[in-house]
């Protein structure tokens, strides 16, 4: 498998609060919430990262397996889909 | 590392509201026969607030996060502060929704809109002729409306449009629906008429009965099926009491700034909770979250329910008492 980019849809907004960040995709109007490692995620998205890049840098900056880390990012990936927020 | 997960959210956990609708004006170049605010060229209000006011409060919501705000009015781009306005909060990184009726958008206008890559341009088109059009819209200009359509879109902004029904227009939904999707907008909303402000006056025109709301329903739910993946159709089957009615069980958190900024909890109250000149931006938020638990608006909301053409007076501006 090539490297992967993935693209968020084109309004999508966040916003920091005490209890997470707040995903806001203003044209469907919907919204969600998400923590700092989802923030960081979202943003690495939109800095146009490939999904090994941002479990590279993911792995080097918080501790854990790199097998785990790979399998929590990939299942952020499958909420970001199921939440209608990634571009197809 | 933490698990990260996507779940819903009350407005209230919010340390400021995400999404404003601002009525920046209650001036219009129209005067058309359904409009809520009786919105006019000499309906401006007398205590409207000035540029700096704007521009002051456009900054705090740029400050506070607020990451979507709709302009309206009255029709917003003939306020002065506009323009500042509108780039202001763009490049403070808030999406903006452009609510007109189309009339001042030439295609000049439409390059400045574009520049400032709002979230999108709804325009109000009420009818596929002149002739049915300007019966909503005195003086109005059905080809102007269509070509601020077709200008928005060939500058890549996104446009919707808002079809207010009335009983002499819905022969003509169809074909307008047609021909606002030749033209590439993205999306077509209607719903019921609210009872409020000039529509009271002109209700034998407006308030069509159920029988031809689901005459509309099906036309639209038809298209919507024609144009999938296209222009997004929907119909909105709430009328202004039972939206009330589910706001008020579950408030979604956008308040309402008018145009001397009074801020209400929704159209459909008359009760202002806060003032954007008396109040901060968190005194404001606070008391918009405690004025939807206000006795006086549960009071408000029975009595609608009980009598749905009591929902004229949302037009007033009532202070709500002890917030």
């Amino acid at each position: 498998m090539g490297v992967v980019y993935l693209e968020l849809k084109r309004r999508i907004k966040l916003k920091d609060e005490k209890f997470g960040v707040v995903v806001f995709d203003t044209e469907t109007e919907k919204v969600f919430v998400t923590n700092q490692v989802g923030k960081e995620i979202i943003n690495k998205i939109k800095e146009g990262k490939s999904i090994d890049q941002i479990i590279e840098e993911l792995s080097n900056e918080y501790e854990g397996e790199k097998e785990q880390i790979r399998n929590d990012v990939y299942e952020f990936i499958d909420q970001l889909k199921k939440m209608d927020l990634l571009k197809e | 590392m933490e698990e990260e997960s996507l779940e819903s959210i009350s407005y209230e956990q919010l340390s400021s509201p995400i999404y404003i609708g601002w009525q920046l004006t209650n001036r219009c170049n129209l005067e058309c026969i359904h409009c809520l605010w009786e919105s006019g060229p000499n309906a401006t209000y007398p205590d409207e607030l000035s540029v700096d006011e704007v521009l002051k409060f456009g900054k705090e919501l740029v400050d506070h996060q607020v990451l979507y705000v709709t302009l309206s009015g009255g029709e917003p781009l003939l306020h002065p502060a506009f323009w500042k306005l509108a780039d202001l909060l763009s490049s403070g990184g808030v999406d903006v929704k452009i609510e007109t009726n189309g009339q001042l958008i030439s295609k000049s206008v439409a390059k400045r809109i574009a520049d400032l890559n709002p979230r999108s341009v709804q325009i109000s088109i009420d009818g596929a002729s002149q002739e049915t059009y300007s019966r909503m819209r005195p003086n109005a200009s059905l080809s102007k409306a269509l070509d601020a359509l077709r200008y928005l879109n060939e500058y890549g902004v996104r446009t919707e449009v808002l079809y207010v029904p009335s009983k002499f227009s819905l022969s003509e939904v169809e074909k307008l629906i047609d021909m606002v999707a030749g033209l590439g907008v993205r999306a077509f909303y209607s719903g019921k008429v609210y009872y409020m402000g000039r529509a009271v006056k002109y209700w034998n025109l407006l308030g069509l009965n159920e029988k031809e709301y689901e005459y509309l329903k099906n036309i639209i739910d038809e298209k919507a099926k024609q144009y999938e993946g296209k222009m997004r159709l929907y119909f909105h089957p709430r009328d202004i009491v039972e939206e009330l009615q589910i706001k008020f069980k579950h408030p979604t958190g956008n308040p309402i700034i008018t145009a001397n900024g009074k801020v209400k909890l929704i159209n459909s109250v008359p009760y202002v909770v806060a003032d954007i000149r008396k109040h901060s931006f968190e005194e404001m938020w606070e008391r918009y979250k405690k004025g939807w638990k206000h006795p006086k608006v549960a009071e408000y909301v029975k009595e609608v329910s009980l009598n749905p053409r009591a929902i004229s007076k949302a037009e007033l501006q009532i202070e709500l008492p002890d917030l």
